[in-house]
Order: C-alpha cells, then structure tokens, then sequence
C-alpha cells in the first residue's frame, strides 16, 4: 500500500494524472500545498472511483479559502492525521 | 532484516532545474549502500537523451555520469513505454539501456522497493 | 515508530519547508521518533542565517533551530547541495577562504549518504520536494 503526496495544482501540473494512472485499489493520496486544488478539480472523481482513499489537509484547505468546496469523498485532515497515515501506510510517492 | 532498496524516480529534464544531477548524486551515493534502481517518468526521460552538446550552455554534461551506473551495480533502469511513445522517442535514442515498461508495470515496480525517492 | 523527513525545497520559494516544520512538529508531538531531518537540493537554504524575513512572517531558520532545540532533532544539510548555492558553516568558510559563513550551527553540514542512511534506518522517510 502507497500513500501518495501531490503539492501541484492539477490545473498546471500532471501530478494527478500520473498518480490516478500508477496507483493501485487501496493506495492513499493526500493533497498538500497547492495540491489541495484538486478538490475543485474535474478528475478528482477518477481517484474515488479508482477505489484510492482520498485525504487532504485542512491547514492548506484553509489557507487557500476552499473550505466551502470541500467534496464529502475527500476526508480532511491534520498534520497528527498525516503522520498516522504515514504510520498505516509504509511507502511515500511524492508526486 | 533484508537491506531495504531504494528506488529513485527522475522526472526533470536536464538543465532547466539541477534536480535531475542532484538526483542522479543521490543514486550513485545509495548505490555504495544497498541495491538501488532507478526509474524515468515524464520528462525525467529526457536527462538520458543521446547526443546532448552543453558546451555553447557551459552546463555540467552529466548524462555521460548514467553510463557509470553500471559500475555502481545500479542494473535495474526503467522508463515508461507511454511516456517514451508521447515524446517521439524510442529506447534506441537513449545513452544507456533502459526497460521500457508498459503503464499497467509502474505501479508494481513501486512494490517492489521499499524506499522511493523522488526527483 | 522512527521518522526520518527529506526537504527539497527553498524556504518561502516553496511551502515544503513549512509543510515539513509542520509535519515534524506532528511527528514529535505524537511521541514518535524523528531520526533526523535531512536538507537536500534547495532545501539546504532553511539552514541560511542570514535571512531576514518581515517582522510579521515566520523565519523559517530560527523555526528549524527552535524545533531542532526542543525535540532534540537533528538537522542535516547535504554538503555538495550547500556549497553549490552558498550555505557555508565557519569550517567550511575558512577552507574556501570566503568572508563570512551562512549556515547555522544548529544544521549539521554532512554527505549525502545521511540521506541514504535515513532512508535504511527510518521506518518511514517522508519527502517534501
């Protein structure tokens, strides 16, 4: 099991693509920085139905003001939330 | 505990960003430490083009430096067939012998490391 | 569990050094064991203790030392990437017989190998590139 990392924006950036592409059932990806942009994104569907857990932190949601934009499929997350997944899941992709 | 093996994944191009040297630093170091592989996605690809003149640049040629993996035991390096396919390439054009595997092989190879670092 | 944590990333160029000052504060606070923070490409700059960023915006630098300070953390900044873009300690400053150092004692200057020895060591090494 992967947790995947995306920081870029998938409105500049192939990081969404790549990670929807090379994932597996099971896989975690957890938005940060401007990664969290790909709640608003329109294939952010392809990861829920890609059977991935989708997570992103709430810290950097805030910050950009897409607090109100959050889809139900996308659980949010603090830093202690993240370090535990990094505890359930064994192996980093940062994309 | 078996060593753990590292896979380090190069996704610049050369010269625009020092990443990929940087990077490429990174493997030959954990090469005299355990078994490492490397593996090219999207423009990372480009870092092991053949024929690349950095004179008129005056930029660190070091794509010449993948041909020394060899002698690092670093045997295992793979590219993605698709992202070979976008770009016009094949692996003919590459300084060094590279796999190319298909998409669906990727996310396997990440199996089959236990670390992944990133560049 | 044993975190190790590799930044990539220029300070303010970037927000992966302060994703991973948040994150290695996550990591302290719920009682894990952080191995060490390794500085790599432009992240060696978090280590720069000549910045000087608006009274009201954080200093990452002095964050970096006032983490390292209170969880007993190590910082290390790889050698080649700090020299290449400046980061210099006293020693190093004296060997190249440049003016004045950059580098805060706080981060340890080191090779490239404590990347690698972190990633062996570590049950988890999380990057922020």
């Amino acid at each position: 099991m992967l947790l995947h990392t995306i920081n870029q924006s998938p409105f500049s950036n192939f990081s969404l693509k790549s990670c929807e592409k090379f994932s597996a059932v099971g896989d975690a990806v957890v938005f940060l920085e401007n990664g969290v942009y790909a709640l608003v994104h329109p294939n952010l569907h392809l990861l829920i139905q890609a059977d991935l857990n989708v997570f992103a932190l709430q810290a950097d949601i805030l910050a950009r003001g897409l607090q109100h934009s959050c889809p139900d499929t996308v659980k949010i997350i603090s830093y202690p939330q993240f370090v535990e997944l990094c505890v359930q899941y064994p192996k980093q992709k940062a994309w | 505990m078996a060593m753990k093996k590292f896979l380090f994944v190069q996704t610049q191009p050369p010269h625009g960003s020092i990443n990929g040297q940087e990077g490429l630093d990174a493997v030959l170091m954990g090469s005299a430490f355990t078994e490492c592989a490397v593996l090219f996605l999207d423009d990372g690809i480009y870092q092991i083009l053949s024929d690349q003149q950095t004179g008129p640049l005056n930029s660190k040629d070091y794509s010449v430096t993948y041909l020394a993996l060899a002698d690092y035991g670093v045997n295992n390096i793979y590219c993605c067939q698709t992202h070979l396919n976008e770009r016009s390439l094949s692996t003919k054009d590459l300084i060094l012998p590279v796999q190319a595997l298909p998409e669906a092989s990727i996310r396997r190879l990440f199996d089959e490391y236990d670390v992944i670092l990133s560049f | 569990m044993k975190f190790a944590i590799a930044v990539f990333g220029a300070p303010y160029s970037s927000q992966a050094s302060l994703s991973a000052l948040h994150f290695a504060q996550a990591v302290t606070l719920a009682k894990h064991e952080l191995y060490r923070v390794f500085f790599y490409h432009d992240g060696v700059l978090n280590g720069n203790n000549l910045m000087v960023p608006p009274q009201d915006e954080l200093n990452l630098q002095n964050a970096w030392v006032e983490f390292a300070a209170t969880s007993k953390s190590e910082l290390v900044v790889c050698i080649a990437s700090a020299l290449r873009r400046g980061m210099l300690n006293a020693e190093e400053t004296r060997r190249y017989e440049k003016t004045a150092s950059s580098l805060d004692p706080a981060f340890i200057i080191s090779g490239l190998g404590q990347l690698i020895d972190a990633g062996l060591q570590a049950d988890r090494l999380v990057t922020f590139n």
